[in-house]
């Protein structure tokens, strides 16, 4: 009885030990940490966006968040909303707001439409409006301002999460 | 002490015997498979000297071989079908058929057993051995395609590979350009295999892939090899296709002209000229140099011709022609993708260029066809005379100083032409008069900016007045005595002839055309009432363009502005068979203004034809219009096919007229073309959020939908469109 014990006691020590010592190899060797995130991606009949939730890693959080928005979604219900080709360039964040830079092909491969524009935007930014930090995104082709992506929206400003636009449970 | 050493020195023997033991015949954890079916037991492999030997007589009844043991020369002999294999003991050496192949250990007699290293054995009976690093796993396979023979096709664009039956394929990147490399699974070369490829350029070898039953086909030219690396291979019945781009088969002279000839596309290619020798550079773009037969050309004026691969990345090829002295070519497009012709032109010259203060004019020899053009930042016209060569009295640079030219310049310029260039104060008009005398023939280029025409058009109810001009000119409109007269003031121009006066018509009563002073022209018009004009010209610009209207609009006059979306190089939405947006667009656009002109006041179209506008411009036509309705007509699209039905957009900002309009058009659409309602959304597009009225942006049906495309094709479809978003339209109006 006494020999449990106290075996016992060895184990929950030595299990409390190997903690320690995986807690800490993490800070030692800067791992990056992971996070679970929102992708929103178009129904069927792009009429909403539904979020789709992936595991990121956190050490360079909005590009990699992009980065698998762009590799498109894992529910075959769901639909791209990234022509292929793109790149994000630059991300800046100022009180708020995010300037997104991507390359010409966000324009130049679009297959267009009011609502293939919509998807594509709102599939942006909400999926970058989901975090604390970051309440508008401000669309940049090339690093510069452009009057529209595919014709119809207007991307001199800036936009916001848009509630209506996620399809309610 | 010593004795102490004596257990020790055991120990180490121990060690060592274990260690070689082991080292020898440490064979237990590798697996031989066959036919799915681990045969490990009955070969009982042994791996000495890193080579792997089995027990013979196990693999002759596992394989079917007739073995024999020769006692009076110490050798075995193993019989297959076809393939007789010898191994004399204490000999590296095995024969197999009539080759040789050498082992590290040769056949060992082990505790009275023959055992045969089975590598060299199996392969050289024909079977592929994989070996699984990682599990080590011997898989003896039989393969699955005999490769007869690689050749070319009959164009010389495609390699082909003629084999009994397709095998798993993969082409392997490699750095070298020169070198392609295919490997094929499961594959073995027949004894009959031709190589119909390797030639002086062209080198074919194969190898086996170590450790893998893939055969690696090599193709290594000369050259780098005109293939896609990103997959030019295409599979035929028993034949994979390897596809080149095109090259150059000939260069030949024929019918007076010169002719390159390819096995393909040839595409374009830049032409210029090159001094010292006169050479004629010809660079050919995605075009490969490859095997090619320069026959002697008995051309005249040409003494030689090479061709070269110019440049790799980009991939262009070089043809250079060493031709005489002042000989010109001109490519003659006659249609033909891998022919491309050329013909010589006779160099003219140019004589007596002079000027005076509004003209230009020099001579030449032969009859040319100038380019004239005027450029921008700095204002300069530009005259180019091709296959032209300035004769000595030319200079390369002469002052003009008067109002119009700073001064002349010529160059020879991208050595087929003659360049003169007229460095301008201004922009201005131009017109060329063309003479001949004695054989020689004169250009005069009449540098003016004069008007060239005055138009009055008269409407219903408006009057345009327009004042059209050689160049571009600056110009202000002035309005005096309360508006009864309206005077535009143009600089920098010719007087104005008195036949540009024109016919007196509508709201204009009277013109006089006076010259202000050295610099302006004035043009006034004497006007009956009216109500209203506006400027429809640009700051500077060629046509001055005024339009009076006899009424204002009315509160309450019923006013449209329809917006065809998309146009010219901006093509919106494109449906899987290749219908634009811009064209459903424009279609529906005119078929309403059809509609609805004689049922309103007045209808804008901000495009009637295929022209890019952009959003901007369209949101600036419509604020021109202080009263009306805004109604952008567009096809949808998203990324899936099953996307369908119509849905009606106005801005976020919006007040209750742009939803008003909204609801009726968007009722009266979804009855009248009766597909899925997607319903009326808000969100902020460009031209409905920046026009000062009430807009909506129609969505008339998804194009890239196939059933739906193929609906918007149809005029029928358009028409019921056009004309229920124009019935929603006067509903607005007849509710106001």
């Amino acid at each position: 009885m006494e020999v449990n014990r106290l075996s016992k006691t060895a184990a929950v020590f030595f299990l409390i030990i190997i903690t320690a010592i995986s807690f800490a190899g993490c800070s030692w060797f800067r791992e990056p940490v992971e996070q679970e995130i929102k992708l929103y991606f178009p129904d069927q009949e792009a009429q909403f966006l539904i979020p789709e939730n992936r595991i990121v890693k956190t050490d360079e959080l909005y590009y990699n968040v992009l980065s698998e928005l762009f590799s498109g979604p894992e529910d075959e219900n769901l639909s791209v909303s990234i022509p292929p080709g793109v790149e994000v360039e630059e991300i800046n964040i100022q009180g708020g707001r995010a300037e997104v830079s991507f390359s010409r092909e966000l324009i130049d491969n679009h297959w267009g439409g009011s609502t293939g524009e919509r998807m594509t935007v709102y599939s942006i930014v909400n999926t970058l409006t989901q975090f604390d930090e970051i309440d508008t995104v401000q669309i940049l082709i090339e690093g510069q301002v452009v009057e529209t992506l595919a014709g119809h929206m207007d991307l001199t400003i800036s936009f916001g999460f848009l509630e209506d636009i996620v399809q309610k449970d | 002490m010593r004795q102490k050493l004596i257990p020790f020195f055991v120990l180490i023997l121990l060690i060592t015997i274990l260690f070689t033991y082991f080292n020898n015949s440490k064979a237990q954890d590798i697996n031989i498979i066959y036919n799915n079916e681990n045969v490990n037991e009955k070969l009982d492999p042994l791996e000495i000297e890193g080579e792997i030997l089995v027990r013979a007589s196990s693999l002759a009844e596992i394989f079917d071989l007739e073995l024999r043991w020769i006692h009076h020369l110490n050798t075995l002999e193993l019989k297959a079908d076809e393939i007789e294999i010898k191994m004399m003991q204490h000999s590296p050496l095995m024969q197999i058929g009539n080759q040789t192949r050498v082992t590290s250990t040769g056949l060992l007699d082990i505790e009275g057993s023959k055992y045969i290293p089975f590598q060299p054995l199996l392969e050289g009976l024909g079977f592929l051995i994989e070996f699984e690093v990682e599990d080590k796993n011997f898989k003896i396979n039989q393969p699955s395609t005999v490769i007869q023979e690689i050749r070319w096709a009959d164009d010389k664009q495609e390699i082909i590979v003629e084999m009994d039956e397709l095998s798993p394929y993969r082409i392997k990147n490699t750095a070298e350009p020169e070198k392609l490399v295919l490997e094929i699974e499961d594959a073995v070369l027949s004894d009959e295999f031709e190589d119909n490829v390797s030639d002086k350029n062209f080198y074919v070898r194969f190898n086996r892939v170590e450790n893998e039953t893939a055969l690696q086909m090599s193709i290594v030219s000369r050259y780098p090899i005109p293939f896609h690396r990103d997959g030019n291979v295409s599979e035929g019945e028993g034949r994979l296709k390897l596809s080149f781009l095109p090259t150059i088969d000939n260069i030949i002279w024929q019918d007076n002209r010169l002719q390159i000839l390819g096995n393909g596309d040839l595409g374009d290619p830049e032409m210029f000229y090159l001094d010292n020798p006169q050479r004629l550079v010809l660079d050919f773009p995605q075009v490969m140099v490859t095997e090619f037969e320069k026959e002697a050309l008995e051309a005249p004026f040409i003494d030689d011709i090479s061709v070269s691969q110019f440049s790799h990345d980009p991939l262009i090829m070089r043809v250079v022609l060493e031709i005489e002295e002042d000989k010109y070519f001109n490519r003659v497009y006659n249609g033909e993708k891998d022919r491309l012709v050329f013909q010589t032109v006779e160099e003219t010259r140019l004589y007596n260029l002079t000027q005076d203060s509004r003209s230009i004019i020099f001579e030449t020899d032969r009859e040319v066809a100038p380019d004239i053009f005027t450029l921008q930042d700095p204002a300069r016209l530009v005259v180019d005379l091709f296959n032209t060569e300035r004769s000595k009295g030319i200079p390369d640079q002469k002052a003009v100083k008067n109002d119009l030219v700073k001064q002349i310049r010529t160059s020879r310029f991208q050595d087929d032409r003659v360049r003169i260039v007229v460095d301008l104060e201004d922009i201005t008009g131009f017109n060329m008069i063309q003479s001949s005398r004695n054989g020689f023939f004169q250009y005069e280029i009449m540098l003016s900016n004069g008007v060239r025409d005055i138009f009055i058009e008269d409407g219903d109810n408006y009057t345009d007045v327009q004042v059209a001009l050689e160049g571009k000119a600056r110009y202000e409109i002035e309005e005096h005595r309360a508006g009864q007269e309206i005077e535009i003031i143009i600089w920098g121009l010719d007087d104005i002839p008195e036949q540009t006066q024109p016919e007196l018509k509508g709201l204009v009563n009277d013109i006089e055309i006076t010259q202000l002073d050295d610099e302006r022209s004035s043009i006034l018009l004497h006007m009956d009432d009216y109500k209203d004009f506006e400027v429809n010209s640009i700051e500077k610009d060629e046509i001055i363009s005024l339009s009076f209207s006899d009424r204002e609009i009315a509160a309450g006059e019923r006013v449209v502005i329809i917006d065809p979306g998309h146009g010219g190089f901006d093509p919106g939405a494109v449906g899987p068979s290749g219908l634009t947006e811009k064209e459903v667009a424009l279609d529906i656009s005119l078929k309403i203004y059809e509609f609805i002109s004689d049922r309103v006041d007045d209808v804008v179209l901000t495009r009637t034809e295929d022209k890019f506008i952009s959003l901007r411009e369209r949101v600036r036509m419509a604020n021109q219009k202080e009263e009306g309705v805004f109604v952008s007509i567009h096809a949808n699209a998203s990324t899936r096919s099953n996307s369908e039905g119509t849905e009606t957009f106005i801005a976020p900002n919006s007040g209750t007229p742009s939803l008003i309009l909204a609801r009726d058009i968007h009722k009266e659409l979804v009855a009248g073309i009766g597909l899925t309602n997607r319903g009326i959304k808000r969100d902020n597009f460009y031209v409905i959020r920046n026009t000062e009225m009430p807009a909506v942006l129609v969505e008339v049906a998804f194009l890239s939908n196939p059933h739906e495309e193929s609906l918007l094709s149809t005029d029928r479809f358009r028409q019921d469109a056009a004309e229920a978003i124009g019935r929603g339209i006067i509903k607005y109006f007849e509710e106001d």
